[in-house]
């Protein structure tokens, strides 16, 4: 009977804050160390292996940086989101930790895009920055990002009534997500239109596009590995919390 | 060309320093909390 009663829920092991602790303490530096070689490959590949662009020169090599950053910006949100709603239906203290994890990397590539983003579009269209629905709408993803790093002093301090209004903000900011990707098709904008995910295949040759590619494979494992690094910290300041409040008066409440 | 190294420069260095970052603030709720269960 007990090994029948195992074997359907063993990956709800994996969602004991005790478990995921041991996951996230063995797999962050792996994921770390293969995504920055990885990355580094790619980014080697497009700099100096990849051609050059007939247009833009050698100033396009700003994408293997610039369109990974976005991508994950994007991606790291709709995990937060999806995070959120799971605090808020489940109210599991798993969902609580990933939430408060993805947000500061989540800001840290939103920023990025938008820096990179910026570096690229002053030699090309010679200004910094405009306010085309592209670019202000993921403009509002990384001041949606500040907002949920805000917020989440609430959560670390385990107010949780207060701390929903992070849940429901980022609940909210994933109506952005389809804006940002659609906005080069609704509205006329100085961003080029989509290159990669099109209905008529990419747009992108190549010998371009697999550097992309495994830069963006490389990215995409640096920030799991620092996702995990920070919920292995939040598990810790959870479980800290927790004891602090079964006893207080213990000789470390000046912490 | 200098865009091109600014970006990358930016961008290797933001990403060192939020892992550096994420080490340590990671080892110091760990710490933290081994120092609490000990008083405990």
């Amino acid at each position: 009977m007990s090994t029948q009663g195992k074997s359907p829920l063993l990956w709800k092991n994996y969602l004991r804050p005790q478990k995921f602790l041991s996951v996230a303490q063995s797999w962050a530096p792996r994921l770390l160390c293969s995504g920055i070689l990885v990355f580094l490959f790619g980014i080697i590949w497009g700099l100096f292996l990849a051609p050059t662009d007939a247009q833009q020169g050698e100033g396009y090599r700003i994408l293997y940086l610039h369109a990974p950053c976005a991508w994950l910006a994007l991606g790291l949100y709709a995990a937060m989101g999806g995070a959120s709603g799971a605090a808020l239906i489940w109210k599991h203290p798993l969902s609580y930790t990933v939430t408060l994890a993805l947000a500061p990397v989540g800001t840290l590539f939103a920023a990025l895009c938008l820096i990179t983003g910026s570096l690229w579009g002053q030699p090309m269209w010679g200004t910094w920055w405009v306010w085309d629905a592209r670019l202000t709408s993921m403009f509002i993803l990384f001041m949606l990002y500040v907002g949920a790093l805000w917020l989440r002093i609430d959560l670390h301090t385990y107010r949780l009534r207060e701390a929903s209004g992070l849940f429901y903000l980022n609940l909210m900011g994933l109506l952005n997500l389809p804006v940002i990707k659609f906005s080069v098709e609704w509205w006329t904008t100085l961003h080029q239109p989509a290159s990669l995910l099109r209905l008529n295949g990419p747009a992108i040759a190549t010998e371009i596009l697999i550097p992309l590619l495994i830069s963006a494979v490389g990215l995409m494992l640096i920030a799991t590995g620092f996702v995990l690094l920070l919920v292995r910290g939040e598990i810790y300041k959870l479980k800290f919390q927790n004891l602090q409040r079964v006893a207080p008066f213990h000789g470390k409440e000046s912490l | 060309m200098i865009y091109l190294m600014l970006s990358y420069a930016i961008c290797l260095l933001s990403l060192l320093g939020f892992g550096f970052w994420a080490i340590t603030w990671g080892k110091s709720q760990e710490k933290t909390w081994q120092d609490c269960t000990k008083d405990v």
